[in-house]
């Protein structure tokens, strides 16, 4: 493997599976550590993938409630990575994990009762 | 080498402002659109783009290139890039210097390369196919970064340039980028500037960040802020009246209050270009006194 694909596989690795093989390819200051500056990319990519599971299911986002869907939205961008080339794509598995869900389908199966709980 | 014209002062188009530009059409020169918005069969996307290049010139601006990845090139969506170019006639193309994902995947952010030799030429050597491809030049944009790469040997402006000259590619400046990189990095903004060929700089962005103290995030959700502002004169200094655009992600205000923030930029551009040209004593052009005297400017950096 090129230097260059070891570095790009390894940074991928951190914010996909939270690896720690980026850190010796990587420089911090003594004003910003290491960590610190690769956790802002961390930051950004579940907030980024959550973001678009929110704009891509807006009603199910309703549904559910802020704290709920923010739950919901963490667990799958955790499992979940994204091979799309437009964010806008970004969720397409989201209702076999809703059905494999307890929780959720039970939910489901009594939609008023949920939107009554997070009006 | 000849660039496309320069098409003025112009802003991102963004959803919530479609109505009220087809209403009463703003006093904005062009807009610059998010390239993977509209790569769909249809739909009302493609009816407000098509609305709106009736009345203005457009640029098309891309996030998912990787022309820096090691991944091969995505032909599938380089096809589908030019398919709306072909339908929309954008004054030009653009992504960024970067890479998105490897292995089939997608982090959907724009993450920085180590500046190696090998880097370079991997990425000269994508330019040049995409290029061939599209069949046109494109511009690329200089990212925010906040870790530097230990493999690296060259400076960011010394690898942006050489890919923009190695590859004859243009160059899409973000001022804002600049500062936020130059803080975190801790090197100076202006240098970056004095690397940068006039002749590659087709287009710049002008947008905000926000301020966590010991570092700066590129969040494109407020204002452009006065050390942006004040490195944005010196890059006119240096560049001269290059077409320039204000970028807002997030937190989007009403149309009238971005098209007042662009009326500052306009007004700071052609206030920094007359006390240039005054200064040289009206014997040139304000451009060509910009590129004269590039090392007059503010300081500005961190």
């Amino acid at each position: 493997m090129s230097g260059l694909a070891h570095v790009q596989a390894d940074f991928q690795d951190y914010l996909l599976r939270e690896s720690d093989a980026v850190a010796a390819h990587v420089l911090g200051t003594t004003r910003v550590p290491v960590a610190t500056r690769l956790g802002i990319y961390a930051r950004a990519y579940r907030s980024r993938l959550a973001e678009a599971l929110q704009s891509n299911f807006p009603a199910l986002a309703k549904l559910l409630g802020e704290a709920d869907f923010h739950t919901l939205a963490a667990a799958y961008v955790r499992t979940h990575d994204s091979p799309y080339f437009s964010i806008r794509y970004y969720g397409d598995a989201l209702p076999q994990l809703l059905a494999a869900h307890e929780d959720y389908a039970a939910g489901f199966s009594h939609p008023r009762r949920r939107v009554r709980a997070h009006p | 080498m000849l660039k496309p014209p320069a098409l003025g002062f112009g802003l991102g188009l963004r959803v919530d402002h479609y109505e009220a530009i087809l209403a009463d059409p703003p006093p904005v020169d062009w807009f610059e659109v998010l390239t993977e918005n509209y790569l769909v069969p249809g739909g009302k996307p493609l009816h407000y783009l098509t609305r709106i290049r009736e009345r203005y010139p457009l640029a098309m601006h891309g996030v998912s290139m990787s022309i820096g990845s090691t991944a091969p090139l995505d032909r599938e969506y380089l096809r589908q890039v030019k398919a709306l170019a072909a339908r929309v006639e954008p004054a030009w193309v653009s992504d960024h210097l970067c890479w998105t994902g490897v292995a089939g995947r997608n982090t959907h952010d724009l993450l920085p390369l180590p500046y190696t030799e090998e880097a370079l030429a991997h990425v000269v050597e994508r330019v040049r196919a995409v290029q061939e491809l599209l069949g046109r030049r494109i511009l690329l944009e200089n990212v925010s970064s906040y870790v530097a790469f230990r493999d690296s040997r060259l400076t960011e402006w010394e690898f942006l340039r050489e890919v923009a000259c190695r590859a004859d590619c243009l160059i899409l400046l973000d001022v804002n980028n600049i500062y936020v990189s130059a803080v975190n990095h801790e090197f100076d903004a202006l240098e970056y500037l004095q690397a940068i060929p006039p002749e590659r700089v087709q287009q710049m962005h002008l947008a905000g960040h926000e301020n966590h103290g010991d570092y700066l995030v590129d969040t494109h959700d407020s204002p452009v802020p006065d050390p942006v502002w004040e490195l944005y004169a010196a890059a006119v200094r240096r560049f001269g009246p290059v077409s320039t655009m204000i970028e807002r992600d997030d937190h989007i205000p009403p149309l009238a209050e971005l098209c007042a923030e662009l009326a500052q930029a306009r007004a700071l551009c052609a206030r920094t270009l007359a006390q240039d040209g005054a200064a040289d004593g009206g014997g040139s052009t304000a451009e060509a006194s910009a590129r004269q005297r590039p090392r007059r400017a503010v300081a500005a950096g961190s």
